[in-house]
């Protein structure tokens, strides 16, 4: 299912991963690719496992988590290097970029040279070398003045331009793999706007491939190639983009999409399109499908066995995802996947249409169970 | 004429031929109709910072108004001046007709009228105070039955069960709950002294995206039951337009354009209306345009060293519902404050040094606001 075409590495290729911080069971046997200079979206809400996931991807993870599987950086593997080796080459082969920037640079360093560091160490440069190569690096990520802009400390910048630093450092070595995690969550809209667009033309220029969490379908649209979704600790789908906006297979991936779309579309004052009561708390293991208590295409068969991540082929066979599906690598994990673009919540007695009251009463009893 | 239409379903029917529409206009009648009312009021805090700009705001009662603007736009100075934890520089607050009590007990009656529900749930519930504790708090502040005792867990409880938390258990803390969970919690404590208004800042930003939907339709179930006039504020342009009937959009300090939230989205006049419009992502990846060269709506713009951050605090800090908050003038948050004065410039157009349509007039003169019929007004020379 390696969904890039080039005969390049692909970027991350993470097979059979688990995540586990003592009884809790926060990523359970992933596999996943990012094609090289693709952007995957891996999508999905507090507690997902979506940043455990990417975490342990880039093995940032305290000793405290137990961490099983294989973990591939551009063909280099690195689930098996020992701490101190893995330290050596992780600046040549992955960037990160954080939610929080101000949290995640040096508030006492200028920004210049926290990126002229990596210049220094890992590139090898001389000190002037390497903060003329930090200008560079910011001019790259157009930020206007960047000599002066070098100068400054993280909390003399603003939101996006915090936000820039770290692309700019992320970047810098033109690793092959970035892990991005909720970078324009934070920003506002007009700010993430410049994020993006910003990314659309490193991507043009560079060849880094992207792992992008986020929750926004939004962002998703606009970024990724390849999108997946995470449910309590599983990717239950995944698949090329637009094969997973056009035809979700899972009930999870549609409510998702439907939200975003009702948002836009629906009338003022009506209710919103809600995906009722909410996701497992951690530690939390109901016997079959975790979503099972949330779907309105449940069956017995749901609340006993846990669907593995299979092609999606749609239940009779045939459906819109059908024959392609196993072809571009559009895979899902349900027993009743969608198998045409109606879906699971258009039903005359889906929730949008349910009176506000009767879906507040299903809430309080999910919420009860789930809170 | 969609404006019909775009009036919040419920409130014709729950106030019938009562519920007037917000309005940005500097209309007296307006105001003196106004649940809450802004008369021409500007906040400048400490270090000379002009958070509030000239601002002309009415929530008429049983309407909604919606504020919505990035950061440092002045929507949370103008929740912190509606709850009355702070006091504007000039200008005039308006309560049912009349001005905001300067006295701190009578403060406190008025705080009784208006709940509401912010921004961090895990910021702004006590994390040592029970649930029943924290839902019953406004009530012994306002000094009203059922603060203590039995009779108040029958309320608690009727209450929780409300907001879609039944048979909670009300010894628990608000480290059982969710996000969502808690959020509930707030609503259920911003409820519980019956107030005639709802001020809700940004109450689903920091949710997930499935349960921002049912925490959005159970505070318009609860205006609707209540008839409460709602005070809404996000970042957020397509919530906004579901939530309430008019939208007062702002920047820098300034109202730039005020409107039924169906017009603001299908046909907004102002620029800067349209370029946050236009920085909303596509609902589709064939319909993507932003991750593209030269794509920014704003483009790198001014957003010069020392611009307003992200996340700004929210009043949340210092605003416990009910809870006895002094008049702290507070964090004054990340506005464009903390970059420097420059971004305000009296005698421009906030916006003019980011604004596409910019003309030499827009920098060196303040476009008034203009009247375009009764329910829409923009401050712009050069309108759409």
């Amino acid at each position: 299912m390696t969904p890039g075409q080039s005969e390049q590495a692909p970027a991350l290729e993470i097979a059979d991963l688990n995540v586990r911080y003592g009884p809790v069971h926060a990523v359970r046997d992933t596999c996943l690719t990012v094609g090289a200079g693709q952007v995957v979206a891996l999508i999905g809400e507090t507690g997902s496992g979506k940043s455990s996931l990417a975490l342990a991807a880039a093995r940032l993870l305290p000793r405290s988590a137990a961490v099983t599987g294989q973990v591939a950086i551009a063909g280099k593997e690195v689930s098996g290097l020992g701490g101190s080796e893995f330290r050596r080459v992780r600046a040549s082969l992955l960037g990160c970029i954080a939610q929080d920037a101000m949290a995640a640079l040096n508030p006492v360093v200028p920004v210049g040279r926290q990126i002229g560091e990596l210049f220094a160490v890992h590139a090898g440069m001389s000190r002037p070398q390497a903060a003329e190569a930090a200008v560079a690096a910011l001019a790259q990520v157009e930020i206007r003045h960047p000599a002066a802009v070098a100068r400054l400390y993280p909390h003399q910048l603003s939101g996006g331009m915090r936000q820039r630093v770290m692309i700019a450092m992320a970047m810098a070595l033109a690793p092959p793999l970035i892990v991005a995690d909720e970078p324009t969550t934070a920003l506002d809209v007009s700010t993430q706007a410049e994020i993006l667009a910003l990314i659309g033309e490193l991507r043009a220029r560079m060849r880094s491939g992207f792992l992008w969490i986020t929750h926004d379908m939004g962002v998703v649209a606009e970024l990724a190639d390849w999108a997946a979704v995470m449910y309590a600790g599983r990717i239950v789908e995944q698949g090329p983009v637009d094969v997973i906006f056009d035809a979700p297979a899972h009930p999870y991936t549609e409510g998702l999409l439907a939200t975003r779309r009702d948002l836009r579309s629906g009338a003022p004052g009506a209710p919103l399109f809600q995906i009722p009561g909410s996701p497992p708390g951690p530690g939390e293991e109901p016997p079959g499908c975790p979503f099972a208590p949330r779907c309105p295409r449940a069956t017995a068969i749901c609340n006993e066995v846990d669907p593995s991540l299979e092609p999606a082929v749609g239940e009779g066979g045939a459906g819109l995802a059908g024959g392609a599906g196993s072809m571009n690598g559009h895979r899902v994990a349900c027993h009743h996947p969608a198998a045409d673009a109606v879906g699971a919540w258009a039903a005359p007695a889906g929730p949008a249409e349910k009176p506000a009251a009767k879906t507040g009463d299903n809430l309080g009893t999910a919420g009860t169970v789930a809170l | 004429m969609t404006s019909e239409s775009a009036g919040r379903a419920g409130s014709s029917v729950a106030a019938p031929g009562g519920a007037g529409r917000a309005s940005g206009s500097p209309d007296p009648e307006a105001l003196a109709a106004a649940v809450i009312g802004f008369d021409r009021v500007s906040k400048q805090y400490r270090g000379g910072r002009l958070a509030l700009d000239d601002v002309t705001l009415s929530l008429p009662a049983g309407g909604s108004l919606g504020l919505v603007g990035e950061s440092g736009s002045g929507k949370t100075t103008c929740v912190r001046l509606a709850l009355g934890l702070e006091r504007p520089t000039s200008g005039e607050l308006i309560f049912n007709g009349t001005a905001y009590p300067a006295g701190r007990a009578r403060l406190r009656s008025l705080r009784r009228q208006i709940g509401f529900v912010l921004q961090d749930p895990y910021d702004s519930l006590d994390p040592r105070m029970t649930i029943r504790d924290i839902v019953t708090e406004p009530l012994r502040i306002h000094r009203l039955p059922g603060g203590r005792g039995a009779r108040g867990d029958v309320l608690v409880a009727g209450q929780l069960a409300a907001v879609g938390l039944p048979g909670a258990d009300l010894r628990s803390y608000p480290a059982r709950y969710s996000g969502g969970g808690r959020q509930r919690i707030a609503i259920a404590r911003a409820l519980i002294s019956s107030p005639s208004v709802l001020v809700c800042d940004e109450p689903t930003s920091s949710l997930d995206v499935s349960v921002q939907s049912q925490i959005v339709n159970l505070l318009l179930d609860a205006g609707r039951e209540r008839d409460l006039s709602m005070l809404f504020v996000t970042h957020d342009l397509d919530l906004i337009g579901r939530v309430v009937d008019t939208v007062a959009v702002m920047y820098g300090g300034r109202v730039v354009e005020t409107g039924p939230a169906e017009l603001i989205r299908q046909s907004p006049r102002h620029p800067y209306t349209k370029a946050l419009h236009d920085a909303v992502p596509a609902n589709h990846p064939r319909d993507r345009r932003l991750a593209r060269r030269g794509a920014g709506p704003l483009g790198p713009g001014e957003l010069g060293p020392g611009e307003p951050g992200p996340g700004e605090p929210g009043p949340g800090d210092a605003a416990e519902p009910g809870a006895d908050v002094t008049d702290d003038p507070g964090e004054p948050g990340a506005g464009p404050a903390a970059g420097g004065a420059s971004l305000f410039r009296p005698d421009s157009c906030v916006f003019a040094s980011r604004c596409p349509r910019a003309q030499a007039r827009c920098h060196r003169e303040r476009p008034p606001t203009i009247q375009e019929d009764a329910l829409r007004s923009y401050a712009c020379f050069y309108p759409i």
